[in-house]
C-alpha cells in the first residue's frame, strides 16, 4: 500500500480519488476521460469505469495500455487483474466494428473474420445484413443503421460510425453580434470547444455525440452555436413546455432567426418550421397503448440536418427507437449527467454518439461560470396539535402533514427578510399549502393549473426583476430557466431522483448579475419523516461536493439556533 | 497431531531420553520446554548437521517425502524403502527407533496393539526446508504484460471472508432444528456472505456432519471458527465465543491469515503428503515473486493435486496464478511464514468517514476495527477497500449491540484521527435521539397477593431497602443479586415465598462454557482424516530384543565375524537374517560381500538363498550396488563364511 498515490482501484471498476493529494487535479482530469464521477462527498471522490466510459475514452483517442499505465502509476493498490482485462477488452472493442459508406451501400466492417462469424450468429444483428458477408465486410440495409448499432452496443460491441451524415435542408442562421440589451454576444471558451469537439472529423466518426455540461453552464448556447455552425434545419427536443418556450426565446433573442422560422410543437401547438422545438412528451403521446406514436413522424416531416436532444439522459424509449431510424442525421445530446436511471447508457452511446466534451460542475464554479451554492436545511418543529395529528395519522398521510406544517410560513417569512430584495423561488408540492402561503405572504403563485401563457408572463417578470419572489409548484422542477433566482426555498415535496435534485439545484446555479452566490433552503418538520427525506437530499448534495448546513427554527423566540448562514 | 500434544503425551522415560541428547540438554536444563526445543529451527539444523551421513536422516527424508504427517506402519515404510533404496528392514526399524528417541518421529498404539508412527503435522514445516528444499528460484524480473492471469472474480483474503460469516453467526447463532439439522434458510443466509464456492473446495473432499445440507464452504467456515475458538458449539447451537472472538480480533490480518493457512495445511493438506509438502514449501517462498508451479512438485507425479491446491489458495485470496510463455506460474500475495513478525498496524487514520456517512476501510485496517464496523454500519462493498454506510437501521443495530452514541462517535474519530464531519455527527445524533427511550428488560419481580401484603413488606426496613421499585400496588422490582437476602427475610417475617418463578427464570440462562481443553483433533466441524489423538501414545521405545526377536537366543558369534558353519547352521543363520530383514556378510572365494537375503529355497537336501548383493568387497575396492540390484540365487555351497550384520544398537540400548 503506497499512501503517496491518490487512487484506490476496486475490482468492480470503482475508483476512489483522494482530493487532498498533490496530484489530485491531474488525476481528476485523467479520470474524467475514462470514468464517470459518481459522487464527491468529502475527501474521497468516487468514479466508475463502465463499458460506455471506456468506449468514450477509446473514442477520444486513448489506448488501453496508456489507461492502464496511468491508473497503475496513480494507484495505491495493484490493479485488479479482472479489471485490467475489462479495460483492455472494452477499449479494444471500440473500432473493431465500423460502419462506412461504400459503392455497394452502407457497409459493416469487422476487424476479423472470427468477429464477423460471431456477428452472423446473432440473429438480431445478422437480420440487418443485405447480403451474406464477404469475409470481414457486409452490406447492411440503410434503414438498419441505428438498430444494428443499438443491438451491438447492447451486446458489448460499440460500432464506430464513419458513414457520415446528410446535410439536411440549408438554413441561413448566425449568432447575433449583440443581444437585445446591446451587450456583445461572445461564446465562452468551453462552449466553442464543445461545438468543435462535437463536429470533429466527419471522415472518421465525428459529427454526432453528447456534450456534458453542468446545469447553468449554457447548454442552450452550445446548441445555438452548433446550429449556426451547421446552418441547417434543426429539430430540438426538450423535456417540457416551459423549456420549449425558453429555447424559442433564446433562439429569437440571440440568433438571426425570425418568428416565422421557429416553430413550437407541443400539446398546445403543432407548428413545424425550419427550427422546431418539441417536447419528449408530445412525441411519445398516443391515444391508446395499442396505437403507434403519431407524433414521431415529426422526425421525418422535414429534412432535418441536426437534431438536438436537450437533457438527453431523460430521453424516453420510444424516442430512442425513432432515433435509430434517423442515423444519417447529425445528433447533439446535451446533458448534465450521462447517468440514466433506466440504465440505458449504452443506447445513448449507440444512437446519439460518444461523449464529445465534458467540463465538471465544480470546475465551472471555481471559474465563476456558475454560481457557488450554499445548501441549508431549516428544521422547524410541528406545533403540538399538528404533532399529535402526525403521530396518530396513518403512514401514507404523515408525509403531507409534515409537509404542510403551518410553522413553515414563519420560517419562509424570516428567510425572505434575510434575503430581502434577492430573486427568490419558493417551491412546494401541495397546492393548498402554496395557496395559503401565497395569501398569507402576498406572493404570486405559479401552479400547473395556470394557463401556459400566464406562467410565461410571470417567469418573464421574475427574470426581468419586476417580481422578486415567486411561489411555484412542482412544475418548476425541470428545465425552467430562471437565471436571476439566487435563493430557492423548498417547503414541501419528497426527495426526487438524483436527476430531479440536480435540476432543482440547477434552477439557482446560473451566475447572478449581482455576482453573489446562490442559496438553497429546504424547510423540513423536525421529528418527522421529512428529516430523513432531507437527509437523502443532503447526501446527494454532499456527493456533488456542496456544503450542507442545518439550522433549527425556534418558534417560541422566532430565531434560529445553530445559525451559521451569513446572508 | 501437532508437536506440542505429541510431546505432552510422551511418557517421562522417553522425554528424559530425548532431553538427554547433547543438542537438547543444555537448552532443556535452562528451562526451555522440550516441545519448544524440538520445534525450533536451530535444533533441527543442528540435528541435521550431526546426522548428515546417518541412516536416520535418510529414513527421515523418506518418511517426509512419502508420508509427511500421514500416520504409517513401519512395515509400509520398510516395504517402500526396501523397494526404492538399499536399506534393509532392520536398518529402517533401528533408524525409526532412533528418530523416536530424538523426538522427531512419534508413535501411537491402536486399540488392538498395532503401532502407528507419524511426524507431527507442524513439524513438516521444520524438516521440509532442510531435507526437501524447493529447488529452483523465482523467475526473477517478469514483464507483467507477458503474464496472462486467469481472469477470476476478486477474492478477499480468507481472514476477511470468514469475518463476515462469523459476524452473521454473531447476530443469529446457528441453531439445530428439532430433527437435529441446521435449517436450510440459515445455510443460505450464511453462504450468501461468502465468495468461496462449493466447486473450489471440491478438491479437499471434506467429510462432515450434515453434508447433504451444508455446502463445504460453510463447513469450512464453521470448522475454522470452531478450531480457532471464535465459535463455540454447545448443546444445539453454534454461537460466537466472546473470549475466542476477542483473542482472534487482537491478531493482525497477516497473523490471522497465517494461522488459517497453517490450519488448512495441517488439517486438509496433510491428508496428501504431496500437498502437505507443497503447502509448507510455499512458506519458504518470497512474497510477490513469480515461481513456476512445478517447483512444488517435490514428489513427482502429483501435479494435478498441486494444481488443485494452488487453485484453492487463489480462491482464498492468498496467491495469484498466471501463464508465462506457456508455463503455469504463481506468486503469493502475503507472507505465511512464522518468521514474519506480527507487524503492528498503522494506527494513524486507518478509516475515512465521508460526509455522506460512508466509511472507507483501507486494506490494512485491522480485524477489530472491521468487526466493530460490521456492528455499527451496513456493508456496501467488500473489495480492496471496504465501504460501509451509517444508516438509521445500522444505528439501531449498534445501539442493540451496546454502542452508545458517544462510543460510536469515539470509535469513528479514533479510526480517522479527526473529528467526524458535521453531517455525520448530526446523522448519529438524529438517529440515536429516538433510541433507548424504551427498552425491554428482564427483571426479578416480587409479587404479592394484594396491596395489603405489599404495604407490610414496604414497612419492613430491612426488606424495604431491597425493593428497587414498586410496580402497581402489589409488585416490586428487586435486584437479582438480592434474591437470597429477600428470600430469607420474607421467611423471617412470615411470608415464605414461592419459588417457581425464580426457577423458571434460571432455566432461561444457559451458561455456555468455552471449550478450552479440547485438543485440536476434536475441535472443528470437519472430520479429521488422520486423527490419531484418539489412540494411546506408545509408551516405550523398543529394546533390541523387540526389534530383533530372538536376539538373545542366537550365538553371539553370528553377529561378530563371518565364520564357516555347518550347512544347517548356516541355513538357520540365514533364516534368522531373513526374519529380521537384516543383511549378511558373506565370504566367497576370498572376497567378501554384503548380501540381503529375502528367501530360502530348499530342494530336497540342497538349499539356496535368494536376495540382492548390496556391496561386494575385493582386495582393492568396494563395489556398492544400487538399490534395484537384481535378485540373485546363491547356493549354500557358495557361502564360505557368514555373519548377520545388524545396525548399531548402542543408542537404543540406553533405554
Amino acid at each position: 500500500m503506497n499512501r503517496s498515490k491518490p487512487l484506490w482501484v476496486q475490482s468492480d471498476g470503482t475508483v476512489l480519488l483522494d482530493e487532498r493529494h498533490p496530484e489530485y487535479e491531474e488525476t481528476r482530469d485523467f479520470l474524467r476521460v475514462i470514468a464517470e464521477l459518481h459522487k464527491r462527498p468529502g475527501e474521497w471522490h468516487t468514479y466508475r469505469l463502465t463499458p460506455v466510459t471506456l468506449w468514450n475514452a477509446a473514442a477520444s483517442g486513448w489506448q488501453s495500455e496508456q489507461v492502464l499505465k496511468r491508473l497503475a502509476d496513480h494507484s495505491r493498490n495493484a490493479l485488479p487483474h479482472r479489471l485490467e482485462e475489462e479495460i483492455r477488452t472494452q477499449m479494444r472493442r471500440y473500432g473493431q466494428i465500423r460502419l462506412t459508406p461504400s459503392p455497394l451501400g452502407l457497409t459493416l466492417i469487422a476487424e476479423s473474420s472470427e468477429l464477423m462469424t460471431q456477428l452472423c450468429n446473432w440473429e438480431t444483428v445478422s437480420s440487418a445484413f443485405a447480403y451474406p458477408p464477404a469475409e470481414t465486410n457486409v452490406v447492411i440495409h440503410e434503414a438498419s443503421r441505428g438498430r444494428i448499432k443499438r443491438e451491438l452496443a447492447a451486446k458489448g460491441y460499440p460500432v464506430k460510425d464513419e458513414a457520415g451524415f446528410h446535410a439536411g435542408e440549408a438554413l441561413e442562421i448566425s449568432l447575433r453580434e449583440t443581444s437585445d440589451t446591446g451587450a456583445p454576444i461572445v461564446l465562452r471558451d468551453y462552449q466553442v470547444e464543445a461545438v468543435k469537439a462535437l463536429l470533429g472529423d466527419e471522415t472518421l466518426d465525428g459529427g454526432s455525440g453528447v456534450i456534458v455540461l453542468p446545469c447553468g453552464a449554457g447548454k442552450t448556447w452550445v446548441g445555438m452555436a452548433a446550429i449556426a455552425k451547421l446552418k441547417c434545419e434543426t429539430l430540438i427536443l426538450t423535456p417540457n413546455g416551459v423549456s420549449v418556450s425558453q429555447w424559442i426565446t433564446e433562439l429569437l433573442r440571440n440568433t438571426t432567426l425570425t418568428d416565422g422560422e421557429v416553430g413550437e410543437y407541443t400539446g398546445h401547438k403543432k407548428n413545424v418550421k425550419p427550427i422546431t422545438v418539441a417536447t419528449y412528451q408530445v412525441l411519445t403521446h398516443r391515444s391508446s397503448k395499442s396505437e403507434e406514436y403519431p407524433h414521431l413522424a415529426l422526425f421525418v416531416n422535414r429534412d432535418w440536418g441536426l437534431i438536438i436532444y436537450d437533457e438527453v439522459h431523460l430521453l424516453p424509449a420510444p424516442v430512442f427507437r425513432m432515433t435509430a431510424e434517423i442515423q444519417a442525421t447529425r445528433r447533439l445530446g446535451l446533458t448534465a449527467t450521462l447517468v440514466r436511471e433506466d440504465g440505458c447508457e449504452k443506447d445513448a452511446f449507440a444512437l446519439i454518439g460518444p461523449k464529445r466534451y465534458e467540463i465538471p460542475w465544480k470546475a465551472m464554479e471555481d471559474k465563476g461560470w456558475i454560481a457557488q451554492a450554499a445548501c441549508t436545511e431549516v428544521r422547524v418543529a410541528l406545533d403540538p396539535e399538528t404533532a399529535i395529528l402526525y403521530a396518530a395519522a396513518p403512514k401514507r398521510s404523515r408525509h403531507r402533514i409534515a409537509g404542510e406544517n403551518p410553522r413553515k410560513t414563519e420560517v419562509v417569512r424570516s428567510l425572505l427578510e434575510r434575503h430581502h430584495g434577492m430573486q427568490t423561488l419558493i417551491i412546494g408540492q401541495y397546492l393548498d399549502q402554496l395557496r395559503e402561503m401565497s395569501n398569507e405572504l402576498s406572493l404570486p403563485l405559479i401552479t400547473g393549473e395556470m394557463p401556459h401563457r400566464n406562467r410565461k408572463q410571470l417567469f418573464d417578470r421574475f427574470n426581468e426583476g419586476q417580481i422578486d419572489v415567486l411561489l411555484v409548484s412542482k412544475v418548476a422542477n425541470f428545465a425552467v430557466d430562471l437565471p436571476n433566482a439566487s435563493v430557492a426555498i423548498q417547503i414541501s415535496g419528497s426527495y426526487g431522483s438524483r436527476q430531479e435534485e440536480a435540476q432543482r439545484l440547477g434552477r439557482i446555479m446560473r451566475p447572478k448579475q449581482s455576482g453573489g452566490g446562490a442559496t438553497f433552503y429546504s424547510v423540513v418538520s423536525e421529528g418527522t419523516d421529512e428529516v430523513e427525506f432531507a437527509r437523502n437530499r443532503e447526501r446527494f448534495l454532499l456527493e456533488q461536493g456542496y456544503p450542507y448546513l442545518v439550522d433549527r427554527w425556534d418558534s417560541s423566540t422566532n430565531t434560529y439556533t445553530n445559525q451559521k448562514v451569513v446572508p | 497431531m501437532n508437536l506440542l500434544l505429541s510431546v505432552q503425551r510422551l511418557p517421562d522415560s522417553i522425554r528424559r531420553l530425548i532431553a538427554s541428547d547433547p543438542a537438547v540438554k543444555l537448552r532443556h536444563d535452562q528451562g526451555e520446554p522440550l516441545e519448544a526445543i524440538l520445534g525450533s529451527r536451530k535444533w533441527a539444523e543442528t540435528w541435521s548437521r550431526h546426522h548428515s551421513e546417518s541412516q536416520e536422516l535418510r529414513v527421515l527424508r523418506a518418511i517426509l517425502m512419502n508420508f509427511a504427517s500421514v500416520p504409517f506402519e513401519v512395515e509400509a515404510l520398510s516395504k517402500l524403502m526396501e523397494r526404492t533404496s538399499a536399506f534393509t528392514g532392520a536398518e529402517i526399524r533401528v533408524a525409526v527407533t532412533k528418530l523416536r528417541r530424538s523426538g522427531i518421529v512419534y508413535a501411537v498404539r491402536k486399540a488392538w496393539g498395532d503401532q502407528l508412527l507419524y511426524l507431527p503435522n507442524d513439524s513438516i514445516t521444520l524438516w521440509q526446508p532442510l531435507l526437501l528444499p524447493v529447488t529452483g528460484n523465482s523467475i526473477g524480473e517478469v514483464n507483467e504484460r507477458e503474464v496472462s492471469y486467469s481472469a477470476r472474480e476478486f477474492r478477499l483474503p480468507l481472514s476477511l471472508e470468514l469475518l463476515s460469516v462469523w459476524h452473521e453467526i454473531a447476530i443469529n447463532p446457528i441453531a439445530w432444528t428439532t430433527k437435529g439439522t441446521i435449517h436450510r434458510t440459515e445455510v443460505t443466509r450464511l453462504i450468501r456472505k461468502m465468495l468461496l464456492s462449493e466447486r473450489e473446495l471440491s478438491c479437499l473432499s471434506l467429510a462432515y456432519p450434515q453434508q447433504d445440507r451444508i455446502p463445504p464452504q460453510l463447513a469450512l467456515a464453521l470448522d475454522l471458527g470452531l478450531h480457532s475458538r471464535v465459535l463455540n458449539k454447545a448443546g444445539n447451537e453454534i454461537r460466537i465465543s466472546a473470549k475466542g472472538l476477542s483473542n482472534w480480533l487482537a491478531l493482525s490480518l497477516l497473523e490471522a491469515d497465517r494461522r488459517l493457512y497453517a490450519h488448512l495445511s495441517d488439517c486438509y493438506g496433510a491428508i496428501n503428503p504431496a500437498i502437505h509438502l507443497a503447502t509448507v514449501s510455499i512458506l519458504t517462498l518470497n512474497v510477490m515473486e513469480w515461481y513456476r508451479d512445478d517447483i512444488l512438485n517435490i514428489t513427482s507425479g502429483r501435479f494435478e493435486a498441486i494444481n488443485d491446491w494452488l487453485e484453492l489458495l487463489q480462491s482464498m485470496g492468498w496467491l495469484e496464478r498466471g501463464l508465462l510463455h506457456g508455463n503455469s506460474i504463481f506468486r503469493i500475495k502475503q507472507p505465511f511464514s512464522l518468521a514474519v513478525e506480527n507487524q503492528p498496524s498503522d494506527k494513524q487514520g486507518t478509516l475515512f468517514v465521508q460526509p455522506d456517512g460512508e466509511i472507507l476501510v483501507p486494506p490494512e485496517t485491522g480485524l477489530k476495527e472491521r468487526w466493530v464496523l460490521s456492528e455499527i454500519a451496513e456493508l456496501v462493498t467488500a473489495d480492496a477497500v471496504f465501504v460501509y454506510r451509517l444508516t438509521r437501521s445500522s444505528c439501531i443495530e449498534a445501539c442493540n449491540a451496546g454502542y452508545s452514541k458517544q462510543s460510536l462517535i469515539d470509535f469513528l474519530e479514533q479510526g480517522t484521527c479527526s473529528p467526524l464531519p458535521e453531517s455525520v455527527a448530526r446523522m448519529i445524533e438524529d438517529w440515536y435521539a429516538a433510541l433507548g427511550k424504551a427498552r425491554f428488560s428482564e427483571v426479578l419481580l416480587l409479587r404479592t397477593d394484594n396491596a395489603t401484603t405489599a404495604e407490610k413488606l414496604k414497612n419492613d426496613p430491612e426488606l424495604a431497602e431491597k425493593l428497587l421499585e414498586q410496580v402497581g400496588d402489589r409488585d416490586f422490582i428487586i435486584e437479582a443479586s438480592s434474591y437470597k437476602h429477600v428470600h430469607a427475610r420474607l421467611r423471617t417475617i412470615g411470608f415464605p415465598p414461592l419459588e417457581d418463578q425464580r426457577d423458571r427464570m434460571g432455566d432461561q440462562v444457559e451458561i455456555v462454557p468455552d471449550s478450552e481443553v479440547e485438543d485440536a483433533d476434536h475441535l472443528g466441524w470437519i472430520y479429521k482424516r488422520n486423527a490419531i489423538s484418539m489412540f494411546e501414545a506408545d509408551r516405550s521405545l523398543p529394546m533390541a530384543e523387540e526389534l530383533f526377536p530372538g536376539l538373545s537366543d542366537i550365538p553371539a558369534t553370528w553377529l561378530l565375524k563371518p565364520r564357516t558353519y555347518h550347512l544347517s547352521t548356516r541355513k538357520e543363520l540365514l533364516q534368522q537374517a531373513i526374519n529380521w530383514k537384516a543383511s549378511v556378510q558373506v565370504e566367497q572365494k576370498g572376497s567378501t560381500g554384503l548380501f540381503v537375503p529375502n528367501e530360502l529355497r530348499v530342494e530336497g537336501a540342497k538349499w539356496s538363498v535368494i536376495g540382492q548383493w548390496r556391496q561386494k568387497f575385493s582386495d582393492d575396492n568396494i563395489i556398492t550396488l544400487n538399490s534395484h540390484a537384481e535378485n540373485v540365487e546363491v547356493s549354500a555351497d557358495e557361502m564360505e563364511g557368514v555373519m548377520i550384520v545388524l545396525p548399531s544398537l548402542e543408542e537404543i540400548e540406553t533405554n
